[in-house]
């Protein structure tokens, strides 16, 4: 994926997190994903499918890679 | 997940079962990657891949705009490049739709165009929603910001009848980013760009679908309104609807971090 020049420095005055609830985070295995993260509800759940590791093109063994794991978030459960 | 999966481009769930479209690294050899399915039953959480599409610009890492939906007849949308063309310094991709059925392991795909015969070409297609028998996708042309160019954003409708498409919101300038969400819930579709361009956001934007069903092709009329929300503090995330709320996940900021699960607001 090519990436665009970006300048994530929010105009003056502005913050980005106004408005939004905040929950746990993820766990640090998804670490440096800079690929849409795969999302999907399923039975009330929220299915997280990996993520996309940048530096893949240079890693030369499967060490160097990160997993894949699937996470499961239940909103009425946890907050 | 195998850690040869080095990319998740879309997930799509059909019954027990997640179908993912995902990037497969080299071990077809010469550094190349493909993109494959991958099966995961969500009960036992066993897994496994399906076949790629021989002969397929999946061959090539040119990943991103892939997205799915489901359908009862035709079980997975998949978009993604097809006939590559450069112009003017700027790479766009001829679109088609890929359609895989992960019960018989079998591709099928087809060309679209609009009404007056054109094919779509765009650099990139980054998130899709189904609604009945139309598709709902957005594209815009990113490359052009690189070397100065304006760029333009769209809002598109696919009839998977008659895999013709027209447009249901443009913009000038901008683009949606990839880890862009379309979400479907009832008679409404909630769009939410990334925070990629922070120099001009995009709100989230809300699609009245009965409006939209009601136009004929070629005929769109202003069905599109900014939502009451903010623009997400993130790039890369993911999103669905569970009750009355959209969730997002991830994604990177500006530091490529450990990402958040972000409640969002109460759906009207």
């Amino acid at each position: 994926m090519e990436l665009l020049e970006t300048s994530l420095t929010p105009p003056a005055g502005v913050d980005f997190d106004t408005g939004w609830s905040f929950a746990p985070r993820l766990p640090d295995a998804l670490y440096n994903v800079q690929a849409a993260l795969p999302v999907a509800e399923y039975d009330g759940e929220l299915w997280v499918f990996g993520g996309a590791d940048e530096d893949f093109t240079s890693a030369t063994t499967s060490a160097e890679r990160y997993e894949r794991d699937v996470y499961v978030f239940n909103p009425s459960t946890e907050s | 997940m195998p850690s040869n999966i080095i990319g998740v481009h879309s997930v799509t769930i059909i019954g027990s079962q997640a179908v993912l479209m995902a990037r497969v690294d080299a071990d077809f050899g010469l550094g190349t990657c493909r993109v494959r399915p991958y099966v995961i039953d969500l009960d036992t959480l066993s897994a496994s891949f399906g076949s790629g599409y021989r002969d397929s610009p999946f061959d090539s890492c040119v990943g991103d705009g892939y997205a799915t939906a489901y359908d009862g007849a035709v079980p997975l949308f998949f978009f993604a490049p097809g006939v590559v063309t450069v112009e003017s310094n700027s790479s766009t991709y001829q679109r088609r739709i890929y359609l895989y059925d992960p019960e018989t392991d079998t591709w099928y795909f087809g060309d679209i165009e609009n009404a007056s015969g054109n094919r779509l070409f765009v650099d990139q297609t980054c998130s899709l929603a189904q609604d009945g028998s139309s598709l709902l996708f957005t594209a815009f042309n990113q490359i052009n910001q690189t070397f100065g160019f304006s760029r333009s954003r769209w809002i598109l409708r696919l009839d998977l009848e008659t895999l013709t498409f027209d447009t249901v919101y443009a913009e000038d300038g901008g683009d949606f980013g990839c880890g862009s969400q379309m979400l479907v819930e009832g008679d409404a579709a909630y769009f939410l760009p990334n925070s990629e361009s922070i120099a001009d956001p995009s709100p989230p934007l809300e699609i009245d679908l009965v409006a939209l069903r009601a136009s004929a092709p070629g005929a769109v009329g202003s069905v599109t309104s900014e939502m009451d929300a903010p623009i997400f503090p993130r790039q890369f995330f993911g999103a669905d609807i569970v009750g009355q709320s959209i969730f997002v996940v991830g994604g990177s900021d500006g530091d490529f971090v450990p990402t958040d699960i972000v409640e969002e607001r109460h759906l009207q």
